[in-house]
């Protein structure tokens, strides 16, 4: 299909901001009379609050008020009801190093600074659990009264007979595998500028999905959605780490309702690194089959999510990691059990792809592991196995337009596989894996996109929507879809920032949902602005409305291209003599059928991305350091709506992994005190270890997309831990069981292997 | 013993006036000594372009040009810009026409969120000024003090290495 704009490169609507520096981010905003707002953290990582004394602090110039956690209602907010576990502030024990325990507002950040040092907190400690086999021992100490066994949440599910199916293999492959928490490495710091307008609070700064925060925020004070205004300035960064809302959004908000007055509160690096959110680490035992063929038949998955003192998504992590492990493949049948344990650590949520992330590195490296065991071809096996369209997967979902086996076989040409096989250079590896990502599955909430098409009456066009850019280009993409909708150029569509006050709001900027829910709520209200205007056209061009074209700014008859006029003309006409001022509404939703929690299956999306990744890395084996030297992906988005930006949200997420994969790690010490909460320790991919990147788009098809667009933001870089840890185990010929896998590591290995050689 | 009720005394800051250019206007401000050119550009000259990542030196994000070399703003005090030129994101676009490296990052779509983007493009305008024609690992090395957790990086080295041999688009995408 030839489109004018959809499928183009077109420059980014936030590029011009960007780079001269006016974008205005939550740091950068001012308001008269601001105060500095900062938050007072627990030294330990679980103690119960016996007493807090504010009144020399208060008493220090500048100060306006103290709050803590006694000052908020009580309301429990989380990701389900039964989850409900965390309140905005500790109340009567803190549960990690650095929860949030009370805050100040002062005329500036020094002061306010000043103040937690004379805010007095009698604590007494209690004794801490930091890891999975501490947490469920018998006896351990509970993190939660009311939760036994320190477990938050689980799911399961079970299909087939799974012991008769392992009795039926010829194959097992049993592995035990371990993934660290790492945290999203923001370069900004979040920051949050709360400020009052009558009885309501306005709201605004470094928030991914407003709505989220929005939602939990006014349950957990206790306020009407109507008395909280949120608006979105430029985001610097979302890597699904700023849904729900933090400390910082209620530290802002309720220091603003106190005083009368804005209120900015900052938050640090090693307060962000060290004390909010991160992704969970994990304990996963796998177990898979095969048939002699290689034709996999069973699976079991036992896995502990390690997530700190409170709940927050993890039901989303559930379901990612279960669901996760039984596509793009094949596996008959499969037993999983995703436990979510309690510690007396910061606690972790969504992080960039999902646990989805982490299944696929765990199933992509068992079945490298199992394929090399049976000497199998890597690439040949997973054709085998590849879920195709049309086919239902063990879980339910059917696997509508999927291509994951052409890309398969696009990636086969793209390394020239299997020839690269045959010239195997000494610590030199490559590593495959796949991934089919859902375009946006249901979470909880209203799942609906929606947006309002105004058309000024001088032609020019507002879209109102409510989906954030916090970089990934929706600005410019769904731009791209409402001029294409409407048929004018790109140029002329400017887009609205997101307030909950103008906009309709979006549901959240997740599981790569945002280019076909929001994209379809656009197109929508497009199409509904364009009808409007068709029927004025057809009246002035004595045409049937059915039968009015519009291209890049010009309305014609079609068949009869001569009888025109222009876009600005009708707009004026509509105004200015028939009174009818023109605003397109639309608004996008399936029936996507409820998310099953507990048993981890993902409801039905409107769209599945595929891809199949190669990674090449080379190994010192003196030094340990691993380079990864180039990452190739076959992959479809169906078509892309702006194949640069979809390019530039696959390498971003791919590098990202990258970190998880061979360098980053939250440490703490044995206290519960991070100790690398700064980018100096904290090591995240540099431009000298980033890679070269080799994508190549295949355009399947999707009915439901706008355009035929799927979701790409996560996508294809889900694929990439498990490739880049598969590249190393074949560089060095050991499967490193722990990630990331360091340089410290790789030694001890090939040692391991080189004297376990020298024995045999 | 009783209690002392009195307020907490604050000792008030030293402060000192400096003069210096910013993106050629010349600015005399009277700063607190402990103040970080970072906080004096951002807060009392407004200019936000310049952006506070880590703080500590480690991040890049609020790289500035002092008298024509990249530093990270954070790690300097204002006093010591005294007397010294300073180049930020908002001088970098002349007579309202954008620089070749900003066209650049535009065109080849180097930029996500676009937090780490000024300190990139002053990093990048330092180095070409000195390296007209460097290699690709050049680029490489001279944005490795810039973190980006958007890109991966491969954008903004293609963007700056067109740059070097005068083009701001791409050939093909």
């Amino acid at each position: 299909m030839e489109y004018a704009i959809v499928g183009k490169s077109v420059p980014r609507k936030d590029g011009w901001v960007k780079v001269t520096g006016q974008a205005q981010y939550g740091g950068d905003l001012i308001l008269p009379g601001m105060l500095h707002g900062k938050i007072l953290r627990s030294p330990h990582a679980h103690a119960r609050i016996v007493s807090i004394d504010a009144s020399r602090a208060k008493r220090l110039p500048g100060v306006r008020t103290i709050i803590t956690g006694k000052d908020f209602p009580g309301v429990k907010f989380g990701f389900l009801p039964i989850t409900r576990d965390q309140l905005p502030f500790a109340v009567d024990k803190a549960r990690y190093f650095g929860e949030a325990v009370a805050a100040v507002a002062a005329s500036d950040e020094d002061t306010a600074e000043e103040a937690l040092d004379l805010i007095q907190v009698e604590y007494e400690e209690l004794p801490p659990v930091f890891t999975v086999q501490d947490a469920i021992r018998p006896g351990a100490t509970l993190v939660h009264d009311d939760k036994p066994g320190n477990v938050g949440f689980t799911a399961r599910y079970n299909y087939g007979d799974i012991a008769r199916a392992f009795e039926e293999c010829d194959y097992i492959k049993e592995e035990h595998l371990t993934t660290q928490r790492i945290s999203h490495g923001f370069i900004e710091p979040h920051a949050m500028l709360a400020s009052m307008d009558g009885d309501r609070v306005v709201l605004q700064g470094t928030k991914q999905s407003p709505y989220i925060t929005w939602r939990h925020l006014c349950r957990a004070m206790d306020l009407p959605l109507s008395k909280v205004r949120m608006l979105n300035p430029y985001v610097g960064g979302g890597y699904s780490g700023k849904h729900d809302p933090f400390d910082v959004d209620f530290a802002a908000t309720k220091l603003a309702l106190v005083t009368g007055r804005p209120v900015r509160v900052e938050l640090t690096q090693d307060e962000i690194l060290g004390m909010e959110r991160q992704r969970h680490s994990k304990d996963c035992w796998i177990k898979l089959g095969a048939k002699k063929d290689g034709t996999l038949h069973a699976l079991e998955c036992k896995t502990y999510f390690e997530g700190g003192a409170y709940v927050c998504a993890a039901p989303i992590n559930t379901r990612a990691f279960g669901s996760g492990l039984l596509i793009p493949y094949r596996i008959p049948n499969a037993r999983f059990e995703g436990i979510r344990i309690y510690t007396t650590r910061p606690p972790c949520g969504a992080v960039r792809g999902q646990a989805r992330v982490i299944a696929r590195y765990v199933l992509e490296a068992i079945l490298t592991d199992l394929a090399n065991d049976m000497g199998l071809d890597q690439l040949e096996i997973r054709r085998k196995n590849a879920l195709v369209k049309d086919e239902v997967a063990t879980e339910g979902t059917v696997m509508e337009n999927f291509a994951f086996m052409e890309t398969i076989d696009e990636l086969k040409k793209m390394v020239d596989w299997p020839a690269a096989k045959a010239k195997k250079v000494p610590f030199h590896g490559i590593g495959f894996a796949g991934d089919g990502y859902a375009s946006g599955s249901r979470a909880r909430g209203h799942w609906a996109s929606a947006a309002v098409v105004k058309i000024t009456e001088d032609g020019g066009i507002n879209l109102i929507q409510g989906a954030t850019e916090i970089g990934q280009g929706s600005d410019t993409v769904l731009a791209q879809i409402c001029a294409e909708a409407l048929g004018v150029p790109y140029e002329e569509i400017s887009v609205a920032v997101e307030d909950t006050d103008a906009s309709v709001l979006e549901q959240g900027i997740y599981s790569s949902r945002t280019t076909v829910w929001a994209g379809n709520g656009v197109r929508v209200a497009a199409e509904d602005a364009r009808r409007q205007l068709a029927e004025e056209a057809a009246k002035l061009l004595e045409a049937d409305p059915k039968d009015i074209e519009f291209r890049l700014g010009n309305v014609y008859v079609r068949n009869d291209p001569k009888r025109s006029i222009t876009f600005n003309e009708v707009v004026r006409k509509a105004y200015y003599e028939q009174g009818h001022p023109i605003y397109g509404r639309g608004s996008w939703g399936m029936d996507a059928g409820r998310a099953d929690w507990a048993t981890a299956k993902e409801p039905w999306s409107p769209g599945r991305g595929s891809v199949t990744m190669a990674v090449e890395v080379s190994v010192d084996p003196e030094t340990g350091k691993v380079k990864i030297l180039k990452l190739t992906a076959a992959h479809d988005n169906g078509q892309p709506i702006n194949p640069a930006l979809l390019a530039g949200q696959i390498e971003g997420g791919t590098m990202a992994h990258m970190g998880q994969g061979v360098f980053e790690e939250c440490l703490t010490d044995e206290h519960g005190r991070p100790i690398n909460p700064d980018f100096f320790d904290y090591k995240m991919p540099t431009a000298l270890d980033a890679p070269h990147f080799a994508n190549h788009p295949i355009i399947g098809d999707n009915p439901y997309g706008p355009f035929g667009a799927k979701g790409g933001g996560e996508s294809v870089s889900s694929s990439a831990l498990g490739a880049i840890a598969n590249a190393v185990a074949d560089a060095i010929g050991v499967r490193i069981m722990d990630l990331p896998i360091t340089p410290q590591k790789i030694l001890k290995a090939i040692n391991g292997k080189q004297s376990q050689e020298r024995r045999a | 013993m009783t209690t002392q009720q009195t307020a907490p005394r604050i000792v008030p800051p030293k402060r000192e006036y400096i003069q210096f250019t910013v993106n050629g206007i010349i600015y005399d401000v009277e700063v607190d000594l402990r103040r970080t050119l970072l906080e004096v550009l951002r807060e009392q000259l407004g200019l936000t372009g310049t952006k506070k990542g880590c703080n500590d030196g480690n991040c890049g994000a609020c790289t500035v040009l002092v008298n024509g070399k990249p530093m990270n703003s954070c790690l300097i005090l204002a006093v010591e810009a005294h007397g010294k030129e300073i180049t930020t994101i908002e001088g970098m676009a002349q007579d309202g026409k954008l620089h070749p490296l900003q066209e650049a990052v535009v065109n080849f779509n180097a930029l996500q969120c676009g937090y780490c983007t000024p300190g990139i493009l002053l990093t990048a305008k330092a180095f070409l000024e000195e390296n007209p024609h460097p290699t690709e690992h050049d680029v490489r090395r001279a944005i490795a003090g810039n973190l980006c957790r958007c890109t991966g990086y491969q954008r903004f080295v293609n963007a700056i290495l067109a740059v070097s041999q005068g083009k701001t688009k791409p050939d093909e995408e």
